[in-house]
């Protein structure tokens, strides 16, 4: 329950800074996330990467899905590792996501007990 | 301890979304982080079929309402009630659409693409840039657009149209591209519209054979060389037909001084030139050979093929003004089209325009040079190339009265040219624009001839219709008298009399009005028969121009379609008179089975160079072998770095064996025919293996390519599914070919009718980026949207967008 309650918190904060800060705002939304929650370092990662991972995949996806826009299939062909344009939404979210996790884990560790 | 954890952990967030945001100058990666979110990276580019919607905007710009509407093709109508408002509309539009491609493409040609990209490939291609002095060139023709007070009024509102533009995007809003290689947009220029169509003159000029010519000349001698490179051929069909009689009183040629000919060997040029097929079709056939009894006007550029694509499809409706065509993303107006009264378009001249001098310093300081006997002063301008890191690399272009010391020491190693300078026709100040602006306005042949006299560089010839009822073809361009010889070579940059010593004066420059024969066509031939005075050096191709004035001299009642059919036409006409020869040198040699086979395969070929075929690749290796056969007959020993007579001229001279010096490689014939079928055996086996997904069929082989401009795969088209090559009028060949197909006939109500490949946008997550390639292939035209006002276009429109001045 905590946890869901968090994701709920990183995702809606990121959606909010989004709005005014750049990308890496992700990692305050993570921070904040992670000091408001009592939890495990784990625990808390978890819930700052599953809160940005989720922002950024329904984001993306949505835009999919509104546009049928071939770029994201383009751009996915550009990566490394070729991918298709959900599979990009998927890369993306994971990769700010994992700056969501961290941050969150720093904002419950400098909270102290 | 829990606070150390958490300061680490701070540390390593902050480490990470520095890392993903990017902009690094020590890394090739992007920053992931910024690239793919979903706010404010590529996600923002990705645009639905209808992104563009009703809108108005109030900007700081515009006297009164600009309407930019948007037709179902989505090809933009700007009306506007003046003429500052017309260009500030269509450079708002054009920035909408194409604003990375307009910059990009200004910052290659400017010698800048190092500041955005990272890799130490593009420094040489800057620098090239630089040493050629196109943005000299550039600025001297905004000096001269400046003091013309029409030219200055309508740069200046584009210049702002587009700036305007730009003030209104957010970073997440920067078109792709900028976000891919992590740079923002910069405001445009006057000069930068300058720069924009110098890069198109260099395109259309740049391409030199003065290198490989000097040593072609040093190892064959004159009276060789003359015979094997002849200025001109009765194979030709000039685009002056050739019962025309000159009208005027010719200059003086130049005499050619004694010592004329320098006979040297020259280093030859690695770095990349503008292709010598750049070329194109035009032609007008008159009313009295329509079935309408309309003139209809057909123009086909080729060019290297680009997304986003190079040409701008857009009406501009103003104040004395009514055209449609296709413009240049960066610069105003419409350059090739037509508008209620009148239509016109453009093929390359293909004369030489560039010339290049040997320079002789004085020592090793190179300060001064040889000249007429004395020394000259050398002017020194330092180049700074910004790198993307941050780093400065200065190079000293060295300028001569000549021009540009574009190859020394400092530049290439010692297989590069060494101390030459460029005189190049397009350092000199004109008005280019100017021709196109009045264009734009004309209503009739005298109108069309004094646009005209304004077009220095690049040379090329117009053709023109009106609704009046006249069609015409004029080839223009600032054109040098030179004596025979002069500047076919590099020249001696100490003697005066290598210079240029003139120019052949507008009205003396090939023009036909209603020729007899009832059209007017171009595709790059020789524009005269050796009756015209002066001299026309250049590089000419000539099987297009034959085969399109034979289809013309053999149509009646012609329609609209049969144009399309014509300018979609694949007939090879260099093998339907060349292939007899090769067959019937064959005839009783002893064949094995595979010799056999493609024997019979090319003699039931119908000559048509059509997607599906296999016919057409034996011929095209064929006669590539023969090519190079050909060339060693004439026993360079460097044929990579000589001129080697043209594909067209060598398999003309053996097939048909009139050449003079022919008879002794004649008997050779048959040994070069069958060696090259030899060749075909072994490149089919080669080509099958280096190319095993491929069918081996024509349009595979022939590879048509329409690639982004950053050369990024994806956003990319390879191996297009088409038929034509570099010889037919459907001239696709590998990454060249048609860039706009445009027909239009005049009648009451004009009735146009065009293609090109590529799409009004120029973003790459729009459906409008590339909707156009698939009917480009398949030759299939769209009916353009030519409205009468206002009102009409809006009856017709998906969305417009207004513009209104602020408050």
């Amino acid at each position: 329950m905590k946890l869901i309650l968090q994701i709920v918190v990183v995702a809606g904060l990121g959606l909010l800074l989004a709005l005014f800060l750049p990308w890496w705002s992700v990692a305050i939304a993570g921070v904040v996330g992670g000091l408001a929650f009592r939890r495990s370092l784990g625990g808390s990662f978890l819930g700052g990467f599953l809160g940005i991972f989720l922002l950024w995949t329904i984001t993306a996806l949505l835009i999919l899905n509104a546009t049928d826009s071939p770029l994201p299939d383009r751009v996915g062909q550009l990566m490394p590792l070729k991918m298709d344009g959900t599979g990009l939404a998927f890369f993306g979210a994971a990769i700010a996501g994992l700056v969501g996790g961290v941050a969150s884990m720093a904002g419950r560790a400098l909270r102290g007990k | 301890m829990r606070i150390v954890t958490g300061i680490l952990l701070s540390v390593l967030t902050a480490a990470l979304c520095w890392f993903l945001d990017g902009k690094r100058t020590d890394a090739v990666s992007i920053g992931l982080g910024r690239f793919l979110d979903p706010f404010g990276g590529i996600w923002q580019n990705a645009e639905a079929p209808d992104a563009y919607q009703d809108d108005a905007m109030e900007l700081e710009g515009p006297k009164g309402s600009i309407e930019i509407v948007y037709d179902d093709r989505r090809v933009p109508h700007v009306f506007a009630e003046t003429e500052e408002d017309l260009y500030f509309g269509q450079g708002f539009a054009t920035a909408r659409d194409r604003l990375w491609q307009m910059e990009f493409q200004v910052r290659a040609a400017g010698g800048r693409l190092a500041e955005v990209i990272d890799n130490p490939r593009v420094i040489p291609i800057d620098r090239l840039e630089r040493r050629k002095g196109m943005v000299v060139a550039a600025q001297r023709s905004v000096e001269g657009f400046e003091k013309d007070p029409t030219c200055k009024k309508v740069l200046d509102a584009y210049t702002a149209g587009v700036n305007a533009y730009i003030a209104t995007l957010s970073p997440s809003e920067y078109p792709f591209e900028y976000k891919l290689l992590e740079y923002a947009p910069e405001p445009w220029t006057n000069l930068k519209t300058a720069i924009l169509l110098k890069r198109m003159a260099w395109n259309l000029t740049g391409r030199t054979y003065d290198f490989e010519n000097s040593n072609t000349l040093a190892e064959v001698g004159w009276d060789t060389y003359k015979s094997y490179f002849p200025m001109t051929a009765d194979s030709v069909s000039p685009i002056i037909p050739r019962t025309h009689q000159w009208d005027f009183e010719p200059l003086p040629i130049p005499d050619a001084p004694a010592d004329s000919i320098p006979v040297k060997v020259v280093n030859n040029l690695r770095y990349a030139q503008p292709d010598a097929n750049n070329g194109s079709n035009n032609w007008a056939v008159h009313g009295s050979k329509t079935k309408d009894g309309y003139p209809i006007l057909c123009n086909d550029p080729h060019l290297g093929l680009s997304l986003p694509a190079i040409w701008y499809e857009i009406q501009l409706h103003g104040p004395g003004v009514n055209a449609y065509g296709a413009s240049l993303p960066g610069s105003p107006g419409i350059i090739i089209g037509f508008n209620e009264d009148i239509a016109w378009g453009m093929t390359n001249a293909a004369r030489d325009v560039v010339d290049y001098y040997q320079i002789e310093f004085k020592d090793e300081k190179r300060e001064e040079y040889k000249y007429n006997g004395g020394w000259k002063k050398v002017e020194q301008k330092v180049e700074e190339i910004k790198l993307k890191n941050g780093d400065v690399i200065l190079d000293t272009v060295l300028w001569t009265h000549h021009g540009p010391v574009v190859y020394d020491k400092n530049f290439g190693d010692e297989h590069d040219p060494q101390n030459v300078a460029m005189r190049w026709i397009a350092h000199d100040p004109a008005l280019e624009y100017l021709t196109f602006h009045l264009l734009n306005r004309g209503k009739n042949h005298a109108d069309y001839r004094k646009a005209l006299t304004h077009f220095a560089c690049p040379g090329q010839n117009f053709v023109f219709a009106s609704r009046g009822g006249d069609v015409a073809i004029t080839q223009q361009g600032k054109f040098v008298n030179k004596w025979e010889g002069q500047g076919l070579f590099v020249m001696d940059g100490s003697n005066p009399d290598h210079e240029w010593q003139g120019y052949i004066p507008n009205a003396h420059n090939p023009h036909v009005k209603n020729p007899p024969r009832g059209f007017v066509s171009s595709a790059n031939q020789h524009a005269v028969d050796t009756t015209y005075p002066y001299r026309i050096d250049g590089f000419y191709s000539l099987a297009r121009g034959r085969r399109i004035n034979q289809a013309l001299a053999g149509m009646n009642g012609v329609t609209v379609q049969d144009m399309m059919q014509l300018q979609n036409d694949n007939y090879n006409q260099m093998a339907s008179e060349t292939l007899p020869g090769f067959l019937k040198a064959l005839e009783g040699e002893s064949l094995g089975e595979k010799e056999k086979a493609i024997v019979q395969e090319l003699s039931d070929w119908n000559y048509l160079n059509e997607a599906g075929m296999i016919a057409p690749i034996y011929f095209q290796w064929w006669s590539n072998s023969l090519h190079d056969q050909f060339a060693g007959v004439l026993a360079l020993s460097d044929p990579d770095h000589s001129n080697t007579p043209t594909t067209y001229a060598s398999l003309h001279h053996i097939s048909v064996g009139a050449h003079d010096t022919a008879s002794a490689f004649r008997d050779r014939f048959r040994e070069f025919v069958l060696n090259g079928l030899k060749d075909v055996v072994q490149k089919e086996a080669e080509w099958k293996q280096d190319n095993p997904e491929l069918p081996f069929e024509w349009y595979a082989v022939n590879s048509a390519t329409v690639e982004h401009l950053a050369r990024l795969q994806p956003f990319s088209y390879y191996g297009l599914n088409t038929g034509g090559n570099g010889r037919s009028v459907n001239a696709i060949r590998g990454r060249h070919g048609p860039s706009w197909r445009m027909i239009v006939e005049l009648g009451p109500e004009v009735k146009a009718y065009g293609m090109y490949p590529g799409g009004p946008s120029g973003n790459p997550g729009s459906p409008w980026y590339d909707n156009q390639i698939a009917p480009w292939t398949e030759g299939q035209y769209q009916q353009i949207h030519f409205f009468k006002d206002g009102s009409d276009a809006k009856a017709a429109s998906t969305s417009t967008l207004e513009l209104k001045p602020e408050n």
